[in-house]
């Protein structure tokens, strides 16, 4: 006596050598399916390729405003240019520092005594020093 | 009624994670009673092998869509069943599959390891299941094959708890009948 499972496995046993073929081959096939599967991460990142260009375009407009205010052409303007002084102005401008340090502290300068060297003084007090070269 | 798989520890958990093995595991324990099922419907010996292996593929290829793993048995056999449906439509005896009856049907009287079959009887017992209208056969072997409850035979061939009681019962009732009626 035999269950109706039992007798239908029964009659059907033969079969079993070509299922396990088709299982072997949908493994096999499946395995195949799933290292393709990993290697199409091209195209998914094509597919996304609108919404990339989206958010990059975005990006753009965020650094785009964040540069406007504090570090724009219109700030860029208003700062002065360096003037370029040449050394020649910059060694009187000294000068006449020194110059003015010294009158106001009262010390005779270089200049001072050569300028009072060459006072012109009465004839009869001019000493005859001529010097030949 | 708990059908036979629920009973088993099957490795559903690690086929969606992709191993081989367990796949492997799964196709085995299927793969016969799934023959089976499909060969007593379509009476065609590549085609069935064919509807197997399509099933096996889908099954790989889809199993994201099985929510609770404790139905994969059934998940597996509504795969094969809407390959046979589709063969069927292809072979233009879609009507066949539209008998209904309209009487209400008693409930699931017996489990199917109470109807034994005699030796002598076994050729009978075949050539009737064959003669079985394709809906009761179908029910039937679900019954018989991995013995399904009335729902997971309601969603593997998506008809009502009520329509498949009704197919289940007439069935036996023809299979009964013949047992009976022999000498």
């Amino acid at each position: 006596m035999k269950t109706p499972r039992e007798l239908l496995f029964e009659q059907h046993r033969a079969a079993e050598f070509k299922l396990d073929a088709i299982r072997r081959d949908v493994l096999r096939a499946d395995k195949g399916q799933t290292s393709r599967d990993s290697w199409s991460l091209r195209d998914f990142l094509w597919s996304l390729r609108w919404h990339l260009a989206g958010m990059s375009a975005i990006w753009l407009v965020i650094i785009f405003l964040q540069m406007g205010p504090s570090h724009g052409p219109g700030m860029m303007a208003t700062v002065p240019p360096v003037k370029r002084v040449s050394p020649q102005v910059v060694l009187a401008s000294l000068r006449e520092n020194r110059r003015q340090i010294a009158e106001m502290i009262g010390s005779p300068t270089p200049d001072a005594d050569k300028q009072r060297t060459f006072l012109p003084k009465p004839r009869s007090e001019r000493q005859e020093n001529t010097m030949m070269v | 009624m708990l059908g036979v798989a629920e009973f088993e520890q099957l490795p559903v958990s690690q086929a969606r994670a992709g191993d081989a093995a367990a796949w492997d595991a799964l196709f085995r324990r299927y793969q016969l009673p799934l023959y089976v099922y499909i060969f007593e419907l379509v009476r065609d010996e590549q085609a069935s092998l064919d509807i197997v292996q399509e099933t096996f593929i889908n099954a790989a290829r889809h199993i994201g869509s099985l929510r609770d793993d404790h139905k994969f048995g059934s998940w597996l056999f509504g795969i094969a069943h809407q390959k046979c449906i589709q063969r069927w439509r292809k072979q233009a005896r879609e009507e066949m599959l539209r008998e209904e009856f309209n009487h209400a049907p008693p409930e699931f009287e017996t489990r199917p390891d109470e109807l034994l079959i005699r030796e002598e009887e076994e050729a009978e017992f075949m050539k009737l299941l064959n003669q079985l209208p394709p809906p009761q056969r179908s029910v039937l072997l679900l019954h018989f094959v991995e013995d399904f409850s009335l729902e997971e035979i309601s969603g593997i061939t998506g008809v009502s708890i009520g329509t498949v009681k009704s197919r289940l019962h007439y069935a036996k009732k023809s299979l009964r009948k013949l047992l009976e009626d022999k000498p």
